[in-house]
């Protein structure tokens, strides 16, 4: 055979098997880039008890974690009625065809029994229904009068392995309570478990109380007071109840605002019509200046590294946000829009910064970056203001009011929270009119 | 020399003035074109060989149809009637309704079958329990019911009217007048009616589509547009899950700190399970879609 020959039969034996392999079949890659918005569906059953006491507080601590959860805006609790299996079948093991057949995606369960000696033992798993096991569960051993708290932490652990966020459902929110007519308003601080539980007043309404602020660190409070038609600020102990005066600061508008560490506030003061920006050390009580400049810097918040501080200052010709290192140095501007920004806070989660924007006559509450990009306005009425984060960084509280009629009647003022996307926005049950909420840290 | 002047003042003004009013041509703008594989039929016609698929659906409905049913009730196109064979004894549906999905093309089972329940159940219970009562995975019946059932020929006649409809993707245009006048029905082998060609892009929207019904996005993480997950699944033919979905990045979800993207990747699983099994997939192209790698990314959700 000739040398073309025997190539050319190279070439075409090549060729051939080429051809000649079948069918082969590749991966099929498939972007997959929109989906719902839809709550995750989950069964919350009874918990289960034994005796009659224990059964009553089960039922109850399903209906708040249900609530709880419910709340968020995340989950969609599924009607009791509906269950198939019954709580004392569930404890030996779950029938997930049972749960799947009513469209649940994860499955809650647990125990109450009270030991002889009067302690509660509370016990729960958190199921995955698809994959057919168990994802979380703890027990616990508390007193009975405790078991709301149980409740929420049981909604955390539930929260916390299903969406990857720490909860929020075990805290308590300190607000100024308003009432009476418009111009002889009598404000008494108040505080509440989230849900709006455990209500409980803490002044009497004889001073005027301002922006209560809550302490990342400790179970403390400070808020504005006045004394003798001075402002006075106090530092008040949840806990123990113990109160006392960290001053008195003429011209003060707001009450400080702890430092993530807890060991420092951070305030704006005005004197002669400058106000500027101070830190105080609680233990020494020593007063450090930060800012130094004819214009109004006021309502700071400390970033939750204690790295920086995002303030409000009208440095640039209007009320606008600014941001710089806690040493006060590399004071830079962050917002740019139209409008006034105020009242920032920062982030616990250190990813955005709340603020209070007006506009054209109108108030919104919006978030941004801290490099100011990104902003966006999640809600927007005659009057919001005031935003407060929950600890999780993933919930926002702010105060709304409604006005009234010419005669002054009919206007309200309430709490409202929001979910950071914007969607869930609730209204906060409070006896009466109420304003300036702050959000607890995770109780300890 | 005045009427000169006058004369060209007037020619100016009539052919000129009216350029003064007169638009701009308009600009010509390229219009970007994309090329995709498009088939004939936009939306796939779903398959013809509906009944084996509807059973489990019938079953889980209805465990328990005493009562006589109207000849449609798999409420699909009639060729049910010429596969069944006539009435088996027997079969009663049981309580526990989990039929075995992988009888795709079910056979039914021949009296060998001895049941006690002696109840006749109408034509589609019938459907329902030959697939419902399996101590052994997979019964062997005798070829001589599985021929009658198990028309190859009706198959090939529904297959090959698809193969036709789904035109060579370089010769769409030309192939399209063609299509109408012959419609053969050779007789062919199974292996050689599955297509490798590509899947069109209508026919991945529809398996996009169904998983966005089913996909609840985690929002709200930080960094959520940055959290996508990559799922693979095998698939059986009738588009159920041959084994369960992987997590390309399974190690990722346990580590500590990998919270969030442990929610979106069982987000992402539970929305395959949830799709499970997919609809109106083209079984001509069944290795195309045998493997499929999901890639669930968030990041449009976030636009704006």
């Amino acid at each position: 055979m000739s040398l073309l020959g025997r190539r050319a039969l190279k070439v075409l034996a090549l060729l051939a098997l080429c051809l000649a392999a079948g069918p082969a079949w590749a991966v099929l890659k498939i972007d997959i880039t929109r989906g719902n918005l839809d709550p995750l569906p989950i069964a919350i059953t009874d918990f289960y008890a034994n005796d009659g006491k224990s059964e009553r507080i089960g039922a109850d601590i399903t209906r708040v974690v249900s609530a709880d959860l419910e709340r968020s805006g995340l989950f969609r609790p599924i009607e009791p009625r509906a269950f198939i299996q019954r709580p004392v079948d569930i404890q030996v093991q779950p029938r997930f065809g049972d749960w799947r057949q009513i469209n649940a995606q994860a499955l809650v369960n647990g125990s109450v029994e009270t030991a002889a000696d009067g302690r509660l033992r509370v016990e729960f798993r958190l199921w995955d229904v698809f994959a057919e096991q168990q994802i979380s569960g703890f027990r616990y051993d508390t007193t009975p009068a405790n078991w709301r708290r149980i409740a929420h932490i049981v909604a955390d652990a539930v929260y916390k392995r299903l969406t990857g966020e720490d909860g929020y459902f075990d805290t308590r929110i300190v607000y100024v309570s308003e009432s009476g007519p418009p111009n002889r308003r009598k404000k008494k601080l108040a505080i509440m478990d989230q849900d709006g539980a455990n209500h409980k007043f803490l002044t009497q309404g004889k001073e005027l109380v301002l922006t209560p602020r809550f302490s990342p660190s400790r179970q403390e409070i400070t808020y504005l007071s006045y004394f003798n038609d001075q402002p006075r600020v106090y530092i008040y102990n949840i806990d123990t109840g113990q109160q006392e005066v960290l001053g008195d600061f003429p011209g003060m508008t707001f009450a400080p605002r702890f430092s993530p560490d807890g060991n420092k506030v951070v305030m704006s003061l005005a004197d002669e019509g400058n106000s500027e920006l101070y830190t105080m050390d609680l233990r020494t009580r020593a007063v450090e200046r930060l800012t130094n400049h004819p214009a109004i810097d006021t309502s700071p918040s400390y970033a939750p590294d204690g790295k920086r501080i995002v303030f409000n200052s009208d440095r640039g010709g209007r009320q606008q946000l600014y941001v710089m290192n806690a040493d006060a140095s590399d004071i830079h501007r962050i917002s740019f829009g139209e409008g006034r920004y105020a009242t920032p806070v920062w982030s616990p989660r250190g990813d955005l910064i709340a603020f209070t924007k007006m506009h054209r006559g109108r108030f919104f509450v919006g978030v941004m970056r801290p490099d100011g990009s990104g902003e966006r306005l999640l809600s927007e009425s005659y009057l919001d203001e005031g935003p407060t984060w929950a600890p999780n960084g993933r919930v926002l509280m702010f105060f709304r009011q409604v006005p009234g009629d010419s005669k002054g009647r009919g206007g309200s003022t309430r709490l409202w929270s929001i979910d950071l996307t914007g969607y869930n926005q609730r209204q906060v049950i409070t006896p009466v009119d109420a304003s300036d909420p702050a959000w607890s840290p995770k109780s300890q | 020399m005045s009427a000169a002047l006058h004369t060209a003042f007037i020619l100016l003004a009539v052919y000129g003035l009216p350029e003064l009013y007169r638009s701009p041509e308009p600009v010509e703008q390229p219009i970007v074109v994309e090329l995709v594989m498009v088939a004939e039929v936009t939306t796939p016609a779903p398959p013809k060989i509906e009944p084996p698929k509807k059973e489990p659906e019938v079953a889980r409905a209805e465990p328990q149809p005493e009562p006589p049913k109207p000849e449609p009730e798999p409420a699909k196109p009639p060729p049910p009637p010429p596969e069944l064979p006539e009435p088996e004894p027997v079969k009663a549906p049981l309580p526990k309704p989990e039929p075995e999905m992988k009888v795709a093309l079910a056979v039914p089972e021949p009296a060998p079958k001895p049941k006690p329940k002696p109840k006749p159940p109408p034509k589609s219970v019938v459907k329902v329990a030959k697939a419902v009562p399996k101590p052994k995975p997979k019964p062997r019946a005798p070829p001589k019911p599985r021929t009658e059932n198990f028309n190859a020929d009706q198959i090939a006649a529904l297959l090959d009217k698809k193969l036709k409809k789904k035109p060579r993707e370089r010769k769409a245009r030309k192939e399209r007048p063609r299509q109408k006048a012959e419609i053969r029905i050779p007789r062919r082998s199974a292996s050689s009616r599955i297509s490798t060609r590509a899947l069109t892009m209508s026919e991945k929207d529809a398996i996009r589509f169904q998983f966005q019904q089913c996909w609840s996005v985690p929002t709200g993480a930080p960094d959520a547009e940055n959290l996508s997950v990559r799922i693979r699944i095998f698939l059986n033919p009738d588009g159920s899950l041959r084994s369960p979905p992987v997590i390309v990045e399974r190690a990722r979800m346990n580590q500590p700190g990998q919270e969030f993207f442990r929610a979106a990747a069982e987000s992402a699983w539970r929305a395959v399970k949830k799709c499970s099994p997919l609809k109106n997939l083209p079984v001509a192209k069944y290795n195309r879609w045998r493997d499929i790698e999901l890639t669930f990314d968030p990041r449009e959700m976030f636009r704006g």
